[in-house]
């Protein structure tokens, strides 16, 4: 590859990262439930796009989606297999922040965390186009290639469904 | 145990929202967070410019109507499941039963040109031979083999009448005949009796022999 021609898809890589990194992490946490593995995938199907050829991608966005999903079944196969680390390991606070408020705010996403892998892919798919990306209803029927009415309709009984799952771990409106 | 006053939280939509947003802007990497968004006119555009095989919705997020696959598989599964069974009722083996495919039909009668010509063909027989004819479409030929052992018996009965002795002779001779038919092998055998009764006038001066008659 030449070098102006690697330096202009060096470019353009960099500028679909900036474009569209936020949205292809959202699709892949909908998938995972992780975020740091939603963050891996997305780091590793960018550094395997760098090293593909220009003309062979159309559609760069729809490569590393794929790239990235790949990466996340091939992670979920060798967990089986392999050691986890332990759950107090990401749960370390930092020295400036205020343990008992940190402490608080983690197991609050922790439930939540565990509630959200409950729901269905789809369930949590557009819980986190709405609420992690901010996306309107329009915007994200685009994306999903349906209406927004049905979009609200997938959101409506998406929170409803959370509820009930947060509820069983104890997170309701009359919880002590 | 729930160390943690978490109440409160699901009081209503709004609340389940911000406990949302927060939650997610904590999972979301600080890189990520940082990268600035784009409006949605921008990216209906650009979304309308991907191409429109791969419009950049990956595989897992494109609903697919499985519910149209599903019934697709089973439309596919009943047409099999009926050519199978159309084809094993066509093609079950026939019964022992033979079963006439076309209509019994009287035979028809011969014009008498056919029947020349039947004749020519056949073998003339003697008059002492017998045929078998078939009705059938096929004439068989049979073979008539007459058998030469004749067994005879002779009875003599002398009667005293008012003109002489009389003598009476019964003879009695049996003849076999067996018929072959050539294609199946089988043979037919069936034996013909003869009987001849005389009554000879007997000379006083010596007793009648059998081939007096012939004047021997």
């Amino acid at each position: 590859m030449p070098e102006k021609q690697a330096h202009e898809w060096s470019a353009e890589i960099e500028a679909v990262y900036l474009r569209e990194g936020r949205e292809i992490w959202a699709l892949l946490y909908a998938q995972c439930s992780d975020s740091d593995r939603a963050y891996d995938a997305l780091q590793e199907a960018f550094v395997r796009l760098q090293s593909q050829e220009v003309k062979s991608i159309r559609n760069i966005r729809a490569w590393v989606l794929t790239v990235a999903q790949n990466w996340l079944r091939d992670f979920a196969r060798r967990q089986n297999h392999a050691a986890r680390p332990a759950d107090f390991l990401d749960n370390i606070v930092g020295q400036n922040s205020d343990p008992l408020e940190d402490l608080e705010k983690n197991e609050r996403n922790s439930r939540v965390r565990q509630s959200l892998r409950q729901l269905r892919a789809e369930d949590r798919e557009v819980l986190v186009l709405r609420y992690a990306l901010g996306w309107s209803s329009k915007r994200m029927s685009i994306a999903l290639n349906t209406s927004t009415s049905a979009i609200d309709m997938r959101l409506s009984r998406a929170r409803k469904r959370l509820c009930e799952e947060l509820e069983k771990v104890g997170i309701d409106h009359e919880t002590v | 145990m729930k160390p943690f006053d978490t109440s409160g939280m699901l009081e209503n939509d709004e609340e389940l929202e911000s406990v949302l947003r927060e939650y997610f802007q904590q999972e979301m990497p600080p890189e990520l967070l940082e990268l600035s968004d784009i409006s949605d006119e921008e990216y209906e555009k650009r979304f309308q410019e991907l191409p429109a095989l791969t419009n950049g919705v990956p595989d897992t997020f494109d609903r697919k109507p499985s519910r149209q696959y599903k019934t697709g598989l089973l439309l596919l599964g009943l047409c099999a499941c009926l050519i199978v069974g159309i084809s094993f009722i066509q093609f079950q083996p026939a019964d022992q039963i033979p079963v006439a495919k076309q209509p019994i039909t009287q035979p028809e009668s011969l014009p008498p040109t056919v029947k020349n010509e039947i004749s020519r063909h056949s073998h003339i027989l003697e008059s002492e031979s017998l045929a078998v004819v078939d009705q059938g479409d096929t004439s068989i030929e049979m073979t008539p083999q007459i058998d030469k052992s004749v067994h005879e018996s002779i009875d003599i009965t002398l009667y005293n009448t008012e003109l002489g002795p009389i003598e009476q002779r019964t003879e009695l001779s049996w003849t076999n005949i067996s018929v072959q038919n050539p294609k199946t092998g089988t043979n037919v055998e069936m034996s013909m009796p003869e009987l001849t009764i005389d009554f000879v006038p007997v000379n006083s001066g010596r007793l009648s022999l059998i081939n007096d008659e012939n004047g021997e």
